[in-house]
């Protein structure tokens, strides 16, 4: 064996890493939603229920059940692994499960409203702490944070946990879901993240649930209309692509295909109940992991991707280029993938009419 | 921690590492080879005698090579 190319190559890049992954079917990037309930009861939730249903709570995976999805997701490929919610903090083995979840060699990034957050927790977390933790929050005031996810005292916890972290040394993004409660406080929160030098990243575009969620996205939602006048920029699920709503899209589609972006072909989402799922806003196709196997239900999925269809009239859109729309969104809006969803349409004509204005 | 996936070789830090750590670090076969030296607590005349053994290399460019590998691995926060 040779010096590679006479260089010093100890270190590759990893850029395509992805790419790879998908055109070897790989599930690279993995999401385990470990409840669908949530301390907090936001009004635009796509899976919230509340902390004490019992429903819920007793058709949640345990702990024993996550920690061997892990570790056969580690030895299929897994890298990124999002551990996501509901609240995954208001389980109360949630430190079983991270702490077998955190030796298998996985990219952790951890998803929490912050308002669990404690002193007792950040001892612990310290010593294992993941990659990142996104914390999502819902307006800068306890009045704003009482609209949305019915807790004033919410927000000042969920200060005080981000703060905690930060502390702590471990790396926090800050994300927020825009609605017509808290529109008025986008600034404000941007300022909250400013302060503390963290990044903020803002959803704006929500889609119905496809989970039963205790909620209400279709009166919280921005309609087209609304959403023209904000200027801010909106980070896609999709990590190549970004819906800019002050200018061109940034980025035409890598491919033609219904499917497009990398679920179930190189990332998946695995619900609360034990689904292995494409995304996180679809409902079918589904496998179960849990009674057969990870690797079993991973293939199974990944077949059943090209049979994913479009509408028709997507075809031939004349603002095709400028609309976000994807099976997972269209599944959540009209229980299709065939049909056409206005709501989606409406936001692509908008899209169109502010670049070319 | 290494891993090998789709092919490359990927550095996983765990515990207390993580938040020191730079971004994803990936190795060649090389930086691989020497990794898993590292890992069963080689000493850097270890490493030297090892990389000889399997490259064609002279003693010096193995040194240098070396010296140059665990100065990226401080850098990016995965060694001490």
């Amino acid at each position: 064996m040779g010096r590679e190319d006479d260089k010093y190559l100890w270190f590759d890049t990893v850029n395509g890493l992805r790419d790879v992954a998908a055109s070897q079917g790989i599930p690279l990037i993995g999401s385990f939603e470990l409840t669908a309930r949530c301390n907090l009861r936001c009004n635009m939730c796509y899976i919230r229920h509340d902390g004490n249903d019992k429903k819920v709570l007793i058709a949640e995976k345990t702990a024993e059940e996550w920690i061997s999805i892990g570790e056969q997701a580690a030895k299929a490929g897994t890298l990124f692994l999002l551990i996501t919610g509901g609240e995954p903090l208001i389980r109360p083995d949630f430190r079983e499960i991270y702490t077998a979840l955190n030796k298998l060699g996985f990219i952790i990034t951890l998803y929490t409203n912050a308002t669990l957050i404690n002193e007792n927790f950040i001892s612990w977390i310290a010593k294992i702490p993941p990659n990142k933790i996104g914390v999502t929050i819902y307006g800068a005031s306890p009045e704003v944070y009482a609209a949305v996810t019915g807790s004033g005292s919410a927000f000042q916890k969920a200060l005080n946990g981000i703060d905690l972290l930060m502390q702590a040394g471990i790396k926090v993004e800050l994300r927020t879901t825009i609605t017509r409660t808290n529109i008025g406080d986008i600034e404000a929160m941007d300022a909250i993240a400013q302060k503390r030098k963290l990044d903020i990243s803002h959803v704006l575009s929500l889609v119905k649930s496809v989970r039963g969620a205790a909620s209400d996205v279709e009166n919280q939602r921005l309609s087209a209309a609304e959403m023209k006048n904000v200027s801010i920029k909106e980070i896609s699920c999709d990590d190549d692509s970004e819906v800019v709503y002050k200018g061109p899209p940034k980025k035409v589609r890598a491919n033609d295909q219904p499917m497009y972006c990398s679920a179930g072909k190189s990332s998946y989402w695995i619900s609360w109940d034990g689904e292995l799922l494409p995304c996180l806003l679809m409902n079918e196709p589904f496998f179960d992991p849990f009674n057969s196997s990870f690797i079993d239900a991973w293939e199974k999925l990944k077949f059943s991707i090209p049979g994913i269809t479009a509408p028709k009239e997507c075809s031939y859109c004349e603002f095709k280029p400028y609309c976000s729309v994807c099976p997972a969104k269209l599944q959540a809006e009209t229980g299709s993938f065939e049909k056409i969803s206005p709501y989606i349409c409406e936001l692509a004509k908008m899209i169109k009419e502010k670049y070319e204005s | 921690m290494l891993r090998e996936i789709a092919g490359t070789w990927i550095v996983v830090p765990l515990g207390q590492r993580v938040v020191d750590f730079n971004g994803l670090m990936t190795l060649s076969e090389t930086g691989a080879f020497l990794w898993k030296r590292l890992e069963q607590e080689a000493g850097e005349d270890e490493l030297i005698t090892a990389l000889l053994e399997e490259y064609e290399v002279d003693e010096e460019t193995a040194k240098a090579d070396i010296d140059e590998f665990l100065k990226e691995l401080k850098s990016g926060g995965i060694a001490e």
